[in-house]
């Protein structure tokens, strides 16, 4: 399996968008086979970012938070995405490795009450102040 | 509850204090509405973790006002809500000393700006009907028609020279009225020859015709309370006139091979690339027909003659080029401008889309450049018929076109139309002169002028 972890500061980056730095580590049979850091693309360029993804071959992604359209262009490309996610990146790959990797142990703050679908949990029911929700071209809540 | 602390939670504007290790300390209520995540959750976390901005990594503000003490003001950005929306924000931040002067933390308030940025789009919507954009005052007074337009069953006449949008503006007619939920049926009448287009607009019943083997109806029918938007109208036959002026007349038609007419309740916009008055004139299409089409005409002027909309055409072309090819070309470079608003485009806007994604396919950058010009627009190969006259008259006609407006608006008062283009008076009397724009006898400067046209 392929695991990437986006890391900033020995945590989990806080915003996969703008992520500079991409942790990739290859297991088999929970062993680590490859271990490597990867740049990211600076700046808001999604589609080369993704496609960094895509091209390393990247079966299951770990990160922080997410916008939905980029969330949802990961998941269109064939990649498990545990989003929102906080702490050491060390102790969450760790996790991974044991098998025991428990994502709502790891939420970022706000984002673990009425999860309604993958990666993406309400906050602490919250008011909004009349934002206009649109998503970009082709966005569609699930 | 101190006075300082019931400030900091009736206020608007998002307020959070952190300590030297970036961990949060006090989060007022609107941070917890703005970001969705609450006081108790927030309070003890890293910054970062719980504010999720695109400027944590590489810009944060807080982090710069921490390191050299300055107050850092109304830095943009974003964050990403628990809901993984993209919230745009404006950020400031200050230090936080004791009264010893040792630093206690930082303090950062961030305002929310999707309202702002709604009302921009909202600005930018007057510019825009469907998928046609323009700035030009030609196509503002066609997009001030719409509303008016779209919410009648008024049949429309739009002419446009190839490329210029027509079909783009019917759809932009029909989304905008109350048959957007109904079908957009579009027929290209001069592709087909008169007995198949026959049999697509009114339909058949079986055995009409060898192959009739059964039912069908047709376009009319099918588009249900929609709209039929029949392109290329100036290319039909003299027999297909007299039965679509029948269907104009009647709203029924009769599919082949049946004597039961059945209604048409569909909204009709008819489009031309060719003068259909010029046609009547010389015969070859019937006047009666042109009169029942031509009931509100829009004319889409030529790209050539609104140059001035390129630069905004491109942006949203490249907008949805890039997306649709997932590449990451966000803009072009400011020098191929010139010539891009210099060229004819004969083929009008089809012409530049054609172009853009041509650009987009083979630019190795993320910016449109020189390289990525096709041969007929650079310099010295492409149709430049007069690029310095081109470029001159087109802007002295936007220059024309805008104090026309001005002065129109202010019942030719010179002073008020001066004050509202935001020149002196003598300057647009010089311009008016220079132009040649005639003034109305009497003109504003008599009493009983009238304000508003």
């Amino acid at each position: 399996m392929r695991l990437a972890i986006t890391v900033w500061n020995g945590r989990i980056a806080p915003v996969f968008d703008v992520a500079g730095t991409l942790r990739l580590v290859e297991m088999d049979e929970g062993r680590v086979t490859a271990d490597n850091l990867l740049s990211l693309p600076p700046g808001g360029g999604v589609f080369s970012r993704v496609s960094v993804l895509t091209g390393q071959r990247i079966d299951v992604l770990v990160c922080g938070a997410v916008s939905r359209p980029v969330h949802r262009m990961l998941t269109d490309s064939g990649i498990q995405v545990h989003s929102f996610v906080s702490g050491e990146a060390k102790e969450v790959l760790e996790a991974f490795l044991h098998g025991s990797f428990d994502e709502k142990a790891y939420f970022m703050p706000g984002c673990g009450v009425g999860r309604n679908r993958q990666g993406r949990r309400r906050g602490a029911g919250l008011s909004r102040r009349g934002r206009n929700r649109s998503f970009g071209p082709g966005w569609k809540e699930v | 509850m101190d006075s300082t602390k019931a400030i900091l939670e009736s206020i608007s504007d998002g307020v959070f204090t952190v300590d030297p290790q970036w961990k949060i300390t006090s989060f007022n209520r609107a941070a917890e509405e703005i970001t969705g995540v609450s006081r108790e959750e927030a309070v003890g976390r890293e910054c970062s973790e719980v504010f999720r901005s695109s400027m944590c990594e590489t810009a944060c503000a807080l982090r710069e006002s921490m390191s050299t003490g300055k107050q850092i003001r109304c830095q943009t950005g974003y964050i990403v809500d628990s809901e993984g929306e993209r919230i745009p924000v404006s950020v400031s931040t200050a230090v936080l000393f004791d009264e010893n002067g040792k630093i206690l933390g930082g303090a950062e308030t961030f305002r929310d700006l999707s309202e702002i940025e709604s009302l921009q789009d909202q600005l930018q919507d007057r510019y825009k009907v469907g998928d046609l954009v323009s700035r030009s005052l030609a196509m503002q007074k066609v997009f001030q028609l719409i509303p008016a337009v779209a919410s009648s069953p008024t049949t429309v006449l739009i002419q446009g020279e190839t490329g210029t949008g027509k079909e783009v503006l019917a759809r932009g007619i029909h989304t905008s009225g109350s048959r957007r939920d109904e079908p957009f049926v579009a027929v290209n009448c001069g592709a087909l020859p008169d007995n198949l287009l026959e049999s697509e607009l009114f339909g058949y019943r079986k055995g009409a015709f060898t192959g009739a083997a059964s039912n069908r109806e047709g376009r009319f029918v099918a588009a249900g309370g929609g709209t039929v938007f029949l392109d290329e109208i100036g290319d039909v036959s003299s027999a297909m006139q007299v039965k679509l002026l029948r269907v104009l007349q009647e709203k029924t038609v009769t599919p082949l091979g049946s004597n039961e007419p059945v209604p048409v309740e569909a909204r009709i916009i008819c489009a031309t690339n060719r003068d259909l008055a010029a046609l009547v004139k010389s015969g070859e299409f019937r006047q009666d027909l042109f009169y029942r089409i031509n009931v509100v005409r829009l004319d889409i002027p030529p790209l050539r003659e609104r140059p001035e909309d390129i630069p905004q055409l491109l942006d949203v072309l490249l907008k949805k080029h890039s997306f649709a090819q997932r590449v990451d070309v966000k803009s072009y470079d400011p020098q191929i401008l010139p010539l891009l608003m210099g060229y004819s485009w004969p083929g009008n806007v089809r012409e530049l889309e054609n172009f853009v994604e041509r650009a987009i396919v083979f630019s190795r950058g993320n910016l449109v450049s020189f390289r990525d010009l096709p041969n007929e627009i650079l310099p010295g190969k492409g149709d430049y018929s007069s690029v310095v006259g081109t470029l001159r008259s087109a802007k002295a006609d936007t220059e024309k076109q805008m104090i026309l407006q001005a002065l129109e608006n202010n019942g030719f008062n010179r002073t008020a139309a001066a004050e509202e283009l935001g020149v002196h008076k003598t300057t647009l009397y010089r311009r008016v002169k220079a132009l040649g724009i005639p003034l109305p006898e009497p003109d504003g400067r008599s009493k009983n002028a009238t304000k508003g046209s």
